[in-house]
């Protein structure tokens, strides 16, 4: 799937981690075991099925997935496909099935503090035992809290695998995603800017895919801001194709990260604060609509992201139109 | 903004939607209801006034879509908050185009609910 030898690396991390993907919608599917029907029944197969396939996938050397992309088993591509939507199908139930009793929890959690911090509580509960009983309650919420993250990344992942594209008017899908983000922000004094070059013109690409790609990054970029400062978001036209720029005020990357920054599960956020997946994910997202993203950043002086596009519709796989880069 | 802010749940899941109410109620400028469909949520609208309505997407009956559309064609004045474990961005945008205030993603903390119900109430209570 990947278009270039230089992506194909991170390419089979990310079988790796659709390895792990299955393997955690399968015990998720064990533990479902109750709400199990036929139809679960027919998916599971076919995920037991995918997760071969991606283990096989990610033990093959990274020269062979190069290979595949000049090769012509597009029927082989065509049963991958339908096996990983399947499988993103899955994923998507599960993450859907959790995140209920999960906000259930959460809200015990916080019913628990609620009633904790009555007066009350401190003459019934020995200090002691008040303090302990606050400390894991917290701790209820920390790992709520990574579930969510866990599961909310399983949702953005699990998108159909098809890009369906479309003629996109590139600065309104931004503006829909800044509005999700911006009010959030304006609290700690993050200025949303856009600067959107006029004459762009439509882009063919796939908007609810590409949506994925620039909530990740607005997020990450108002997150690095924290408080007092911008994030300018602008599109204009590359030398290859049209691109959208992501552009924070933050404190930048650190040279050591900076080939790291799209591995799976790598992050530079306190344990529970992050998964690692938002940028792998962006990156596989770009990947998969013929683009790329690249990265810039002066330590201190924030970062920038750019989401390079094809100026045509190019799909990765499968069909009968495929990229041959010399 | 001295009277408190009327906040209707519409969640199909009872031990959410009752929890919220129990939370809700801590903060002493929110009253909080509970209805279990799109229906009753309607029901209950067309009967009692209400500030800001917390919309669960995927319900049996009417689900966010419709229940979205029926207040905004009732023309009762209330914000809409899309609360929901079932989502994605393409459903928030949509919801959001069809006059949702905002969007949150299951589970989130009773504070970040609660800070979005008074924003929704401020603008609310702006626009009157």
């Amino acid at each position: 799937m990947s278009p270039t030898a230089v992506l194909a690396p991170s390419a089979g991390r990310m079988a790796g981690w659709r390895a792990a993907l299955v393997a955690l919608a399968l015990a998720g599917l064990v533990l479902a075991g109750g709400l199990a029907g036929p139809g679960w029944a027919a998916l599971l197969a076919v995920g037991a099925g995918a997760g071969a396939w991606a283990w096989a996938r990610r033990r093959r050397p990274v020269e062979v997935l190069a290979g595949a992309e000049a090769g012509v088993d597009i029927n082989e591509r065509l049963i991958q496909s339908q096996k990983m939507a399947a499988l993103g199908e899955i994923a998507a139930g599960i993450a859907h099935e959790i995140n209920t009793p999960l906000a259930v929890i959460g809200q015990i959690a916080e019913w628990q503090e609620h009633l904790l911090s009555q007066p009350g509580a401190s003459s019934a509960v020995d200090s002691g035992v008040a303090k302990e009983l606050a400390d894991t309650i917290a701790q209820i919420h920390a790992q709520v809290g990574r579930c969510r993250d866990i599961t909310h990344n399983m949702l953005a992942f699990s998108r159909r695998s098809d890009a369906i594209y479309q003629d996109t008017d590139l600065a309104r899908l931004l503006e829909d995603m800044i509005r999700l983000v911006e009010r959030e922000h304006r609290a700690n004094n993050v200025v949303f800017l856009r600067e959107n070059e006029p004459d762009l013109g439509p882009v063919a690409t796939d908007p609810q895919l590409l949506r994925q790609v620039a909530l990740n990054l607005l997020n990450n970029a108002a997150q690095a801001v924290g408080r007092d400062g911008t994030v300018t978001v602008s599109t204009h036209q590359g030398p290859d194709g049209p691109c959208f720029t992501v552009r924070d005020t933050g404190p930048g990357i650190a040279p050591e990260h900076r080939t790291r920054i799209f591995n799976p599960f790598f992050t530079t956020k306190p344990p529970g604060k992050g998964t690692g997946l938002g940028l792998s994910i962006c990156l596989a997202i770009a990947t998969r609509l013929g683009g790329t993203i690249t990265v810039d950043s002066v330590p201190g002086k924030g970062a920038a992201f750019t989401v390079h596009l094809p100026p045509t519709p190019q799909p990765q796989a499968p069909g009968p139109e495929r990229r041959h880069t010399p | 903004m001295s009277d408190a802010i009327r906040v209707l749940i519409v969640d199909d899941e009872e031990d959410f939607r009752t929890n919220l109410v129990k939370l809700l109620g801590i903060s002493p400028n929110i009253t909080a209801e509970a209805v279990g469909s799109g229906e009753a949520a309607l029901e209950w609208l067309a009967a009692n006034p209400c500030d800001v309505v917390l919309l669960d997407v995927k319900m049996p009956g009417l689900a966010a879509h419709g229940t979205l559309k029926r207040i905004r064609d009732g023309g009762y004045p209330v914000e809409v908050i899309i609360l929901t474990g079932h989502a994605s961005v393409d459903d928030a945008v949509e919801l959001m185009n069809l006059g949702a205030f905002d969007y949150l993603l299951k589970p989130c903390s009773t504070r970040e609910i609660v800070k979005k119900v008074t924003w929704a109430f401020e603008s609310h209570t702006g626009k009157k």
